[in-house]
């Protein structure tokens, strides 16, 4: 569509009568993938997902293990959030805490991600101890631990989230895709070369 | 200011759906034989074509622009791309 104010300009400038045949297929175009992106929305076209697809077939079966280090991106909810969601994990509830508050986001540093919505994200999952919670939260583990994961991403060059990972336990790990987030294809072919 | 840019658009959208279902009307009617309504618009807008293509397409790349760069730094909004984020 940004080229097209730009050439309907020039036709309009040169007063090309003939200009619909070549400005016709600009939104054309457009309006399929308009389109597209309505069926999708709507769940008419699936789109592969990466992590619901990657899950089933390697992480189910037993044959990787997915394991989140969440770091502050934003600014000080971000750090409440960090912190949140590894007291969730050391009751192995991280990504369960992770998906509550991305259901319920606001405005980045709109002040939303409080202690309040913490408490109640932490309460609304099942078989997770709350006063375990808050206690984990605020103890000096879980922040040496917020500080190891933000120290290894000051010292890999991570420059936003997710990053992703791959490696043997005992080895290298490399970034897939780096600078964007991988496909499920590219995912998929990363760890199938970790797993041979 | 940046809410009443929104409903500025807001309203230009809705009043070029308007204006499009009248324009595939004026269309359709004169498909069916009844020219008139596409002669008094072609006779309306003649010599301004292209000026008014250039006026929606950069209404619409502008709103685009705004929508995608300007809104969302001041307004609420959950969406599963927020989840990407670059460090600040």
């Amino acid at each position: 569509m940004y080229p097209l104010a730009i050439v309907t300009l020039l036709t309009a400038l040169a007063d090309d009568r003939r200009a619909a045949r070549y400005l016709m297929p600009l939104p054309v175009a457009g309006a399929g993938v308009s389109v597209y992106h309505l069926l999708v929305e709507n769940g008419v076209v699936k789109q592969s997902e990466i992590m619901p697809s990657v899950i089933p077939r390697y992480v189910r079966s037993g044959k990787v293990r997915v394991e989140a280090r969440p770091i502050v991106v934003i600014g000080p909810d971000s750090e409440r959030g960090v912190r949140g969601a590894l007291a969730a994990g050391e009751q192995n509830r991280l990504f369960n805490f992770a998906q509550i508050l991305y259901y319920n986001q606001g405005p980045e540093n709109g002040g939303w991600l409080n202690d309040s919505i913490v408490e109640d994200a932490a309460a609304s999952i099942p078989r997770l101890g709350v006063p375990a919670f808050l206690q984990a939260r605020d103890s000096a583990a879980v922040r040496a631990r917020a500080k190891r994961f933000e120290d290894e991403a000051n010292a890999e060059g991570v420059s936003g989230t997710p990053t992703i990972y791959v490696g043997k336990p005992d080895g290298k790990v490399h970034e897939v895709s780096p600078g964007v987030v991988p496909d499920v294809p590219t995912l998929s072919s990363a760890l199938d070369r970790a797993l041979l | 200011m940046t809410d009443d840019i929104i409903v500025l658009l807001a309203v230009l959208g809705v009043a070029g759906q308007v204006l499009a279902a009248l324009l595939l009307l004026v269309g359709l009617a004169a498909l069916l034989g009844v020219r008139a309504p596409m002669h008094a618009l072609l006779s309306g807008v003649e010599g301004y074509e292209l000026w008014l293509a250039f006026l929606v397409t950069a209404i619409a790349t502008g709103g685009s622009l705004f929508f995608s760069e300007i809104a969302p730094a001041s307004s609420a909004g959950t969406s599963a791309s927020a989840c990407t984020r670059s460090r600040s």
